[in-house]
């Protein structure tokens, strides 16, 4: 099993998508602001207000929820799934962290030729906080390699 | 909302991603190159590994998909149901056409492969609203549901089926063929290929745009988006190249990393920085004349109702092609003479090389196979003092190794005049009358023979 340290790689550009589901296995997939990891095996996704509340509804009910992380100039990509521990408002200085790292975001998509006033544009804040477990993390760059898993270096 | 509102998100300028789930319930994430169309109720994705999201589905229908505006950035929210897997059939042919001619275009023949498409019902659209600042509408590229622009369109199609029923020359038609393409149809960057059945390629016989005409450039039937189309004699069109690169290169590392054997990577023809490319077939009375090949730098510049819409004309210009080069030649002994050339203040040093049956100018290549063939005849024998030939002696001639039907002569010709107005214009071709043509020259003509 190969090792990725997850903490250095949420450093880079990346785009954020998150999926959980409903009673019925429902999925549902929205976008994310931000991901931060706290401790070993504990993250932080923020989820932009505007799409946050069914995806809040489902991980109230049932906890279940996969991460994605991916740098659009290179799609490489990891996946980290987990259980949720709470849902509540974003603090102060998680805010800053989260406005960080959409700045970096931002600026892969520019490299890809995004124009400046089309990523101004983008609505990431306000944000709701998800704190999770990281159980499981998977390579998630496109090829043959995809969807294996890694083992999270601290 | 319509699916077809929304036409721009299915180009594979941006990807999407998709959230399946699991019969024991754990969700999972996942990127997509290009969610395909396919009606209202309907779209496509590729299986190009069995991966998780191929598991999840089999086991639970259920997907959620993102998709964003490759303009605005705008995201939609499609809710999707799994039906069925294709292997075969016209979805699957078009699909594995499309993915195959980026496989090979990025070296990843056998790798970057369709194994199913997958068709999924579309459950709801959404617009996410909020997720964009509101901004002042920017207006968007023409679009097919501007009534005034698609009146335009088609007054631009009866003006080149107009020039294309007056060319009385393939030269002409040609010429016709590539500046319509962007005088009338905004496509900056055009390469006519026809296809050599004798030996199974495509020629470049004529281009407008690029730096260079490329006259002679060869693909082989099925060897990149050009190629594909000439083999699946079906139109092809794959828009966000950036993103296509991008995605291939990404999955040509991975597939590096876990030790699987890559072909050399072969560049996409003509625009280096092409965005969007469109290749038509031309099929005329169920034979492949060659294939039309445009490239943008927009990314969005063709469309699904462009790729019907120059389908039409391309149709059109097959039909003319393969008339005129069917036409016969015409009769009569009348000799125009050539004005005497200017006394030589040059030499251009030609070599036959036998082995290969190409010809090189003063060291550097210039053309090969049948034309070749015809340039090493008409040089020998105006060395011996001709200077007017006709296509019929060319055809008489089995040494040139012509076939008796569809002998493709005229196109061969101007390929042949091509190649020298790029290495060699100091040496012309000159029409005189249809089927007769001189040959002159500025300089003093060397020969020489080599195995």
């Amino acid at each position: 099993m190969g090792q990725i340290d997850v903490a250095e790689f949420l450093k880079r550009g990346l785009c954020v998508l998150v999926a959980t589901r409903d009673a019925a296995l429902r999925p549902l997939c929205v976008s994310g602001s931000a991901v931060v990891i706290t401790a070993r095996g504990r993250g932080i996704v923020f989820i932009p207000s505007f799409e946050s509340t069914p995806a809040q509804a489902n991980l109230r009910a049932n906890g279940v929820i996969a991460v994605l992380v991916e740098e659009p100039t290179t799609h490489r990509g990891i996946q980290m799934k987990g259980r949720c521990l709470a849902v509540r408002d974003a603090t102060v200085p998680e805010l800053k962290q989260a406005a960080e790292f959409v700045a970096r975001t931002k600026a892969e998509l520019s490299a890809i030729g995004f124009a400046p006033t089309v990523l101004e544009r983008m609505n990431f804040m306000p944000c709701t906080a998800v704190e999770f477990t990281v159980e499981q993390v998977f390579e998630q760059t496109p090829g043959p390699g995809a969807g294996r898993a890694v083992e999270a270096r601290a | 909302m319509k699916l077809s509102e929304i036409m721009h998100c299915f180009q594979g300028v941006t990807p999407a991603g998709i959230a399946t789930c699991g019969a024991d319930g754990t969700p999972n994430m996942a990127m997509l190159s290009q969610v395909y169309y396919l009606d209202e109720k309907h779209v496509a994705l590729s299986c190009q590994f069995f991966n998780k999201t191929r598991r999840n589905v089999d086991q639970n229908p259920f997907a959620s998909v993102r998709l964003w505006d490759p303009v605005t950035l705008q995201p939609y929210l499609m809710q999707l149901r799994f039906l069925r897997a294709e292997t075969s059939g016209p979805l699957f042919d078009d699909m594995a056409a499309r993915i195959d001619a980026i496989a090979r275009a990025t070296g990843m023949a056998g790798i970057f492969r369709l194994i199913s498409a997958d068709v999924y019902e579309v459950l709801s659209l959404q617009t996410l609203s909020g997720a964009l600042q509101a901004a002042p509408d920017t207006p968007l590229p023409w679009s097919p549901e501007s009534g005034q622009a698609g009146r335009e369109e088609l007054r631009s199609l009866q003006l080149l089926s107009d020039r294309l029923c007056r060319a009385r020359t393939l030269e002409a038609l040609y010429a016709e063929l590539l500046a319509s393409m962007a005088s009338l149809f905004g496509a900056s960057h055009a390469l006519l290929m026809l296809h050599e059945e004798d030996c199974g390629k495509l020629i470049a016989i004529d281009s407008r745009g690029y730096d260079r005409v490329g006259a002679g450039a060869e693909v082989k039937l099925g060897e990149g988006l050009i190629g594909t189309v000439a083999r699946t004699r079906k139109p092809l069109r794959v828009g966000g190249l950036a993103a296509v690169r991008r995605y291939a290169r990404a999955v040509r590392e991975s597939a590096s990393r876990a030790g699987a054997r890559l072909e050399v990577e072969i560049p996409l023809p003509g625009l280096a920085d092409a965005q969007a490319q469109l290749a038509l077939p031309l099929v005329a009375h169920d034979r492949l004349i060659g294939v039309l090949a445009l490239e943008s730098r927009d990314p969005l510049a063709f469309e699904d109702w462009h790729e019907a819409f120059l389908s039409l004309l391309a149709n059109q210009a097959a039909l003319a092609i393969a008339i005129l080069s069917d036409r016969e030649d015409e009769d009569g002994e009348a000799r125009v003479e050539p004005l005497p050339a200017p006394l030589p203040a040059r030499r251009r040093l030609f070599t036959w090389f036998a082995g290969d049956e190409s010809v090189f100018v003063d060291g550097e290549y210039l053309i090969r196979n049948v034309p070749a063939r015809i340039l090493w005849k008409l040089l020998r024998e105006h060395a011996q003092g001709r200077r007017e030939f006709s296509n019929r002696e060319l055809r008489m001639d089995d040494s040139l190794g012509l076939p008796p039907v569809k002998d493709n002569l005229e196109s061969r010709l101007i390929l042949l005049r091509k190649r020298l107005a790029e290495r060699c214009p100091d040496v012309r071709l000159v029409s005189v009358k249809r089927g007769r043509f001189v040959l002159e020259r500025d300089c003093e003509i060397v020969l020489e023979e080599k195995p």
